[in-house]
Parts: C-alpha cells; sequence; structure tokens
C-alpha cells in the first residue's frame, strides 16, 4: 500500500476537498479548498473525482516523502511479479500540482505544474519558494485516506474535525492514500494550458451588490469601487481583512445588521469601515452589513492572494 | 411581503421582515420547510435566520431568477405549512461547583451587577423557556430569545482567549451555550455537560432551530457523572 510521509508542515498545509456541506442551518462551516477550482483540476489531472481530498498548502510548501506501492485494485499478480523483477524502482502514486507556483521539486528536480507526474517510492517532494499565488494543491491518485466526517475530508480548524485529526500537518505525519486503477498519468500526458488561470492579472474584482448596499450613500460606493485595498497579514482561511481608505456608510442604519446568512466571497463592512472577504472557514452567519458578493469565478484569484497583495473591485 | 436578494451567483436571500418576533422567525421555519419540500435541483444548503432564509445553490445547475420565479409560486402555500410543535429540551447546567472552581467564573458579577444574590440569578435563568430562533457563529451554537433582562449584563470589556465547550453565558439581554472551546467575550456563569456538537454522534447537533430549551440547575456530581456519559 502507498502513503505520504510528512518530514515537513510548511506554515499551513491542511487536507481539503469541496467543503461539508448541508449542515449550514446548524451553524457548521463548509470548509474546504480555499481556490476549489484548482483543487479540482490537480484531482482530475491524477484521474481522481474532482473532489477527492488532496493537500492545501499556505505560502511555504510541506516535505513529503512517498513510501509504498500503488495497490491497483485490477492487477494481477502477474504483471505485479513482472513489474517488481524488471523494474528498479517501484511506483507509488501520481500527484498534480496546481495553484500557486511554490516551485516544486521531485528528489531536487523541477517539476511541472498543471501535469501529472509518478513518483516511486523513496521519492521526496520539495518546494523551492514561492513565486506567485499563495495556495498550492497537491493531488495524489486515489486521493488521500482519512476518515470522512459529516460527508467530507475537510479540515475545520476551529472545531478540530476533518482531516488529519482536524489539524494542520506536521512532520511524522503518515497519510494512506487511497488504491487506484486509472493511470491517467502515463508518461505522455500533455501539460493541460487552457485551464491554467492568470492569478497575477490586476483586473479588478468583479462583484454584485449585497442586500445591505443601499447602506452605502455615493461617497461610500466610489470609495468602494476606486480604492486599492491591501490584503491584511490578519487574514485567514475564514476570511481575508483589507486596509485602505475606510469606506463610510450612511447614518442610522449603522454596520449592524440582524444576525443572517454569508456566503463565500461575501464582502461584510464592520464598524471600522473596512471590508471583510469570507473564505472557505467562514462562520455561516454574520452581523455585519453584506455590502456585495464577489461572482464565483473570481474566488480562486482572492484565495491567492497574501498579505500585503493589492486587490480592487468593479461592478458587474 | 417576501424580499429577495442575491448573495452572488450562488445564493439567494429571502427576507421576510427586518424585526426579530416569534411569527416572522415562524414564517422563515415555514418557508423552509416548504422549499425543502420541492426538492427543487440544484439547492445546496439552507442557512434560517432570525428573519431571513438563505437558500444556497449550484450556479451551473440553476440560478437566481429561476428560483425566485419557483419560491414566489410557492409563497401562497406557505401559511398553510403546519409547524411541528416545539419540543421542549432540557439543558442541565452546574451554576457553580463544590470543587470544580472553574464553572461560572462570572456568576458573582452577574448577580453584583444587577443586585441580586447568585442563587435569585440561577433562579431567573433556568426558569425561562428559550426559543431556538436559529444557529450560527460556531457548529451547534443557538441564538437564543427569551431571557429574563432582570440578570442582562454586558459582555466582557475584553474577551477570554479560551472558553471550555459546554459553557453558559450571558451577553447583553442573550444567553447561549459555546457548543465548542472557542474565544468569546460573554459573561459565563455555568457549564452545561452536555455536548451540543460532536461529529462522530448521530445526530451530529442536539438542537435545532424552533426547538424550546429550559435550563436545569444540577448538582456537581451529576453534571460529572453526566458529562462521563458524554
Amino acid at each position: 500500500m502507498a502513503e505520504i510521509i510528512i518530514e515537513k508542515g510548511g506554515m499551513l498545509t491542511t487536507i481539503q476537498d469541496c467543503g461539508r456541506h448541508g449542515y449550514q442551518r446548524y451553524g457548521m462551516p463548509v470548509s474546504g479548498a480555499m481556490d476549489l477550482p484548482a483543487l479540482q483540476t490537480a484531482n482530475t489531472l491524477v484521474g481522481n473525482s474532482a473532489g477527492a481530498a488532496a493537500l492545501e498548502a499556505t505560502l511555504t510548501g510541506p516535505e513529503i516523502l512517498f513510501r509504498g506501492s500503488c495497490e491497483s485494485a485490477s492487477s494481477d499478480n502477474f504483471l505485479q511479479t513482472l513489474i517488481d523483477n524488471f523494474h528498479p524502482v517501484t511506483l507509488c502514486t501520481i500527484i498534480a500540482i496546481t495553484g500557486a507556483d511554490m516551485q516544486p521539486c521531485i528528489n531536487g528536480r523541477p517539476i511541472e505544474m498543471y501535469r501529472p507526474v509518478k513518483v516511486n517510492s523513496g521519492d521526496r517532494l520539495t518546494f523551492t519558494g514561492l513565486k506567485n499565488g499563495c495556495r498550492t494543491y497537491i493531488a495524489f491518485a486515489g486521493g488521500l485516506d482519512v476518515p470522512m466526517v459529516m460527508g467530507s475530508r475537510s479540515t475545520y480548524l476551529r472545531a478540530k474535525i476533518g482531516g488529519l485529526e482536524g489539524r494542520p500537518l506536521k512532520a511524522g505525519d503518515v497519510i494512506p492514500l487511497g488504491s487506484f486503477t486509472n493511470l491517467a498519468g502515463n508518461k505522455s500526458s500533455p501539460k493541460i494550458t487552457g485551464i491554467i488561470p492568470d492569478y497575477q492579472t490586476k483586473r479588478p474584482i468583479r462583484i454584485i451588490p449585497g442586500p445591505e448596499i443601499q447602506r452605502l450613500d455615493f461617497e461610500g460606493i466610489r470609495t468602494f469601487l476606486t480604492t486599492e485595498y491591501t490584503v491584511s497579514a490578519n487574514s485567514d482561511r475564514m476570511g481575508l481583512r483589507l486596509d485602505g481608505q475606510p469606506i463610510h456608510i450612511k447614518g442610522a442604519e449603522g454596520h449592524d445588521i440582524i444576525s443572517s446568512g454569508v456566503s463565500f466571497g461575501t464582502i461584510q463592512l464592520p464598524g471600522n469601515g473596512l471590508p471583510i472577504i469570507l473564505m472557505a472557514d467562514r462562520q455561516t452567519t454574520g452581523g455585519y452589513a453584506r455590502i456585495a458578493n464577489i461572482l464565483t469565478e473570481e474566488l480562486p484569484r482572492v484565495a491567492q492572494l497574501k498579505p500585503g497583495d493589492k486587490i480592487n473591485f468593479a461592478s458587474v | 411581503m417576501l424580499k429577495y436578494f442575491p448573495s452572488g451567483d450562488s445564493a439567494i436571500i429571502v427576507k421576510a421582515s427586518d424585526q426579530i418576533s416569534v411569527e416572522i422567525n415562524n414564517t422563515i421555519r415555514r418557508l423552509l420547510t416548504r422549499v425543502e419540500m420541492e426538492s427543487i435541483p440544484g439547492i445546496t444548503d439552507f442557512i434560517p435566520s432570525y428573519n431571513e432564509l438563505m437558500i444556497c445553490f449550484n450556479p451551473s445547475l440553476t440560478g437566481f431568477h429561476k428560483l425566485v420565479d419557483t419560491i414566489r409560486s410557492l409563497e401562497p402555500s406557505i401559511a398553510d405549512i403546519h409547524l411541528p410543535p416545539s419540543t421542549l429540551k432540557e439543558v442541565p447546567v452546574l451554576y457553580k461547583g463544590d470543587t470544580l472552581e472553574e464553572i461560572g467564573p462570572d456568576l458573582e458579577d452577574v448577580a453584583r451587577f444587577n443586585k441580586l444574590s447568585v442563587d435569585e440569578v440561577i433562579k431567573i435563568h433556568s426558569s425561562a423557556t428559550y426559543l431556538v430562533y436559529m444557529l450560527g457563529f460556531t457548529p451547534g451554537f443557538c441564538y437564543l430569545g427569551g431571557m429574563d433582562s432582570r440578570i442582562a449584563m454586558p459582555r466582557k470589556e475584553s474577551p477570554r482567549l479560551k472558553i471550555p465547550e459546554g459553557s453558559v453565558g450571558i451577553a447583553d439581554k442573550q444567553t447561549g451555550i459555546y457548543p465548542i472551546e472557542s474565544p468569546g467575550g460573554w459573561q459565563l456563569i455555568g457549564q452545561t455537560p452536555l455536548k451540543l456538537f460532536n461529529p462522530n454522534r448521530q445526530p451530529e447537533f442536539l438542537f435545532q432551530i424552533g426547538d424550546t430549551l429550559r435550563f436545569k440547575p444540577i448538582s456537581e456530581n451529576e453534571f460529572l457523572k453526566l458529562k462521563q456519559e458524554q
């Protein structure tokens, strides 16, 4: 059987899938990958279903040692014997890396992103350093075989559930890989280019006005749509806090609302006038004015912003 | 009467009013029941709150205008939805321990602030019935209505970094229970041995919107016994 051994955890590496749906009425956050299309693409490249559990690494990558052999469910003993006898190395799994470019290497040699890569038992995956973006996804053929909690393998750190014991990965962790039959990563699969997102574009993030947009006066809306905001260091999987020009709100109604539902990409305006973008680990409800929502297709670019990066908004 | 707002391109907000009331909350619950009866394709989740229902959907399977049309067509039948009678659930609470000194660290402050005795605070807190208007904030956290304003007290000036799970607190005119260990600024007056949220249990959550709760004072022995059973 195949498994991965975490030799270094990286800054924040967690197991994520497409999230825990259906429990928000009980106050249960969805969680899941911050950059969902990147997770789905990585899974597809290794022949997994798009929502299989993979790793999400933040700002710095983990170091991973591969061990064991993939147990192809359809492999017969004769074939296995041939492989054992004539192949000097044991295929462990197939990986694909998407999202932020942290310059991945196998045994010190750079590998391409957005492409399935075969890895053998004893190989080591490392990352040289972040070139762009914020979050890298590493998918493994067969997926990460951790227990399903309420329909998902996603880690939700605050409640310490999902993933591996509900916590970030650290050195010494061993995670079994699921078995797979579909050898999607055979030698000459072309690098996929059409689906590699351009995280670097400076195009404004497109928004749809939210239910409390009318609490902004003309000046407030102008500030919101013309200011270049900076992502604060105080941002995490729950939300991105922005620094910059505070947005003015009309007198009477204020910033607070009766606690109500929020979504992935809801932009809240708390009392200090600085917007907060709600992300994967957001609480299900919030008490601040919901001035706008980011379009779903723009969320990957937002998920790939790191502290200090700039962001501005445009209404669709 | 119902107002519709998009929440981005993957959720819709149906708003019943700008007020908090039992009647409006019941309308939200009827609406939720009615929409669920339809099994509309593409809907992924619901977030009912005091006065709104958020309906989350997969934008590749349905859309805002389509859902608004569907739900508008259901509006006339919402009033006919018969809500099941609210179940009264008992929440055992240890207000002050004999040896467990960490229980209810702010109970005496709440009594002093309201010029009551500790026993009076316990009596007032445990004799009311509370309605679960909604859940949110953390998994299993209930927003409760119905607290007697005689025991109200503002939040602490600096929030605690760690509040143990099961803590029962007061913030202004609200009372609530922390289902998981979390930071928070509520005045803590006791602790329940019940696990409001346990992902490995069926059901995972003890309470749901529309339930009514009553707090029952228990002894330290009962607390420890119940805690072990969880």
